[in-house]
């Protein structure tokens, strides 16, 4: 290598880090996740019950967030993943009898598996393609399953129970506690992967396929992995799902899903965690509750009214408006002060 | 002098057009070379040859040494070759700093698990490497637009972004696609100026140019193409003199 760079002859002034502090974001979250944590403890068991459910679809809205958000890939392919999932976690758990605590390590591995694949199938494919090709296989494996006595076919399979840590998951709390272990997990892995080298190979990607390659990045090898970690958290999410339901049957490969988390993702900003977390928790709790509401036949009208509303408003969606420079400089008056360069 | 790159009988069609047809290129270790030619006579179908974003019809490549024809592009860079383009292929909305941090890619070593968990070996490395763009971003006077967005930036900021990128990854050859194109006199003679700097400190660079007065005054050497044929390559006072040369330009004005 050869070193011609003129290093500084001295040590800079400006803080050569220049980075955002972690310390702020850290703390937040763990005091957020620590309150979730309490939450199922205190509350009352519908609402635990629903929280859960909150937990599984922010855990697919998030994998969104790490596929469209982050590597700019058009994915419709999480029903694929999840529904898979709900099958192997009761495959695992029932017919191979193994408690979920190595079990949904299985059944992780079993979404990696199929994500890598997914990811492998669609190489050479962006956009249209890729979105149809990976609905596709969704539609495929509901076939399948419908079609499989083993897997119950189309009336799929109940009265199994899925135990974790020899207790049984028809605890909402002890779902609650998984499923916000998984969310935690993949958040912390979402955070790091941003700020270091796998999220600038990630935006490169996105930005200019042709600019990142010139830099060094194997493109492919990126989009590989990022299916991988997307489908082995997206079936986990399907795991728990099965443990919530108590039945899995094949609508979990349903399209309503995949649109539903969709419209999660894009309304709560596909390039932001918190927008998303925040937007699946309200979308959730609206669509549980529309019924009271007396508007559950309207629960798709309004999910389609808020994507068209988000993509001409709000195109980088409610995280997006968190982020806007109007409300950084804001924030960053009342609060952080020399943090030089940024003019 | 010993050849870094050397390209022989390259050659690129499109459909019955042949964009490049048979040309050699040699460019010596720690030289600065240029590229010129009228518009469409193939510098820039030549360098994506070169850098592998484009495909190779005909001919081959050696890169200090080694044939890397048809080689993909991410492996050439991994390899020490790296680009800028013509038409701006910048990160448009992350950060001037985020965008030649990208750049520094190949040299980022972590892996599994630290990069899953940002572990302090992460931060240490990455604090190292931010350290390093600073020093970059500083020597092109970057280092104030640091934390704004590049889409913020007016067009000759940007242009030295992307060499900034591009330096970034301490590339054993450099290619640069126009870099002074569009920019306003006195940026070309701060570009011009900059071009020497790095070929004192040891870089190797190609560089395809309309602005001929200012390669003429930095290059060591220089290649000229017409329709895809090479029809001088030369010290610049000799191409200057070359009648194909002042043929093939006959009736532009160059600003130089
Ligand atoms: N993708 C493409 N498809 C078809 N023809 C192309 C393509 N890219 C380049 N060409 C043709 O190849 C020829 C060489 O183009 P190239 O861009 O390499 O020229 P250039 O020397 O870089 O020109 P300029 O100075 O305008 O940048 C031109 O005639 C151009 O029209
Ligand atoms: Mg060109």
């Amino acid at each position: 290598m050869t070193d011609t760079l003129t290093r500084p002859r001295q040590p800079s002034t400006t803080d050569p880090a220049g980075h955002r502090r972690a310390g702020l974001p850290v703390i937040v979250a763990v005091v957020l996740v620590a309150a979730a944590a309490i939450f199922p403890a205190l509350s009352d068991y519908s609402t635990t019950y629903l929280f859960a459910y909150i937990l599984i679809i922010a855990l697919l809205g998030l994998s969104l967030h790490l596929l469209m958000g982050l590597m700019g890939v058009f994915s419709l392919g999480q029903a694929a993943l999840f529904g898979t999932g709900a099958y192997a976690a009761v495959v695992v758990t029932e017919d191979l009898g193994l408690d979920g605590a190595i079990g949904f390590v299985l059944v992780a591995a079993v979404g990696a598996v199929l994500g890598l694949l997914m990811g492998a199938v669609t190489l050479r494919v962006t956009d249209l393609y890729l979105a149809l090709t990976t609905l596709a296989v969704g539609y495929i494996f509901e076939n399948v399953v419908r079609n499989s006595d083993w897997l119950g076919g189309p009336q799929g399979r109940s009265g199994f129970s899925i135990m974790f840590f020899g207790r049984s998951l028809d605890d909402p709390r002890l779902l609650c506690w998984i499923g916000l272990g998984a969310l935690t997990l993949f958040l912390a892995v979402i955070a790091s992967m941003r700020r270091s080298k796998i999220g600038r190979a990630f935006m490169a990607t996105r930005e200019s396929p042709m600019a990142a390659r010139s830099i060094g990045v194997d493109a492919r090898r990126y989009k590989l992995l990022g299916f991988t970690i997307a489908g082995a958290f997206s079936a986990v999410a399907g795991g728990l799902y099965s443990a919530w339901s108590l039945v899995v049957d094949p609508s979990v490969y349903s399209i309503d899903l995949t649109l539903s988390v969709l419209a999660i993702a894009i309304v709560g900003g596909l390039r932001s965690a918190p927008g998303i977390l925040v937007v699946a928790a309200a979308l959730t709790y609206f669509r549980n509750s529309a019924g009271d509401f007396g508007v559950s036949d309207y629960v798709l009208l309004v999910y389609g009214s808020l994507i068209v509303l988000s993509l001409r408003f709000l195109p980088l969606g409610l995280g997006g408006l968190a982020s806007s420079p109007a409300v950084v400089r804001l924030v960053g008056r009342s609060g952080r002060r020399g943090r030089g360069g940024a003019a | 002098m010993t050849a870094l790159l050397e390209a022989r009988g390259l050659t690129r069609r499109w459909g019955g057009l042949t964009a490049v047809d048979e040309v050699d290129l040699t460019v010596h270790r720690g030289s600065l070379h240029g590229l010129i030619g009228p518009n469409g006579a193939g510098k820039t179908t030549l360098v994506n040859m070169i850098t592998g974003v484009d495909r190779i019809d005909g001919g081959r490549v050696v890169f200090q040494g080694a044939d890397v024809t048809g080689l993909a592009a991410h492996r050439l860079a991994s390899r020490g070759m790296a680009r800028s383009f013509q038409t701006s292929q910048l990160f448009e909305d992350e950060s001037v700093l985020d965008n030649v941090m990208a750049g520094r890619h190949r040299h980022i070593g972590y892996r599994f698990p630290h990069t899953f968990f940002y572990t302090p070996k992460v931060s240490r490395e990455e604090r190292r490497h931010r350290t390093d763009v600073h020093a970059i971003l500083r020597e092109l006077d970057l280092a104030v637009d640091a934390h704004r967005q590049v889409s913020e930036l007016p067009y000759g900021r940007r242009r030295l972004v992307e060499l900034a990128r591009a330096m970034a990854s301490e590339p054993t050859l450099l290619v640069l696609d126009e870099p002074a194109a569009g920019l306003p006199g006195s940026d070309v003679d701060v570009l011009g100026e900059v071009l020497r700097r790095l070929r004192r400190n040891g870089y190797t660079i190609l560089v395809i140019e309309h602005n001929i007065g200012l390669l003429m005054t930095i290059c060591d050497r220089m290649t000229v193409l017409s329709e895809g044929r090479v029809i001088a390559d030369d010290e610049p006072a000799v191409v200057r003199e070359s009648p194909r040369v002042i043929e093939a330009y006959l009736g532009r004005t160059d600003d130089a």
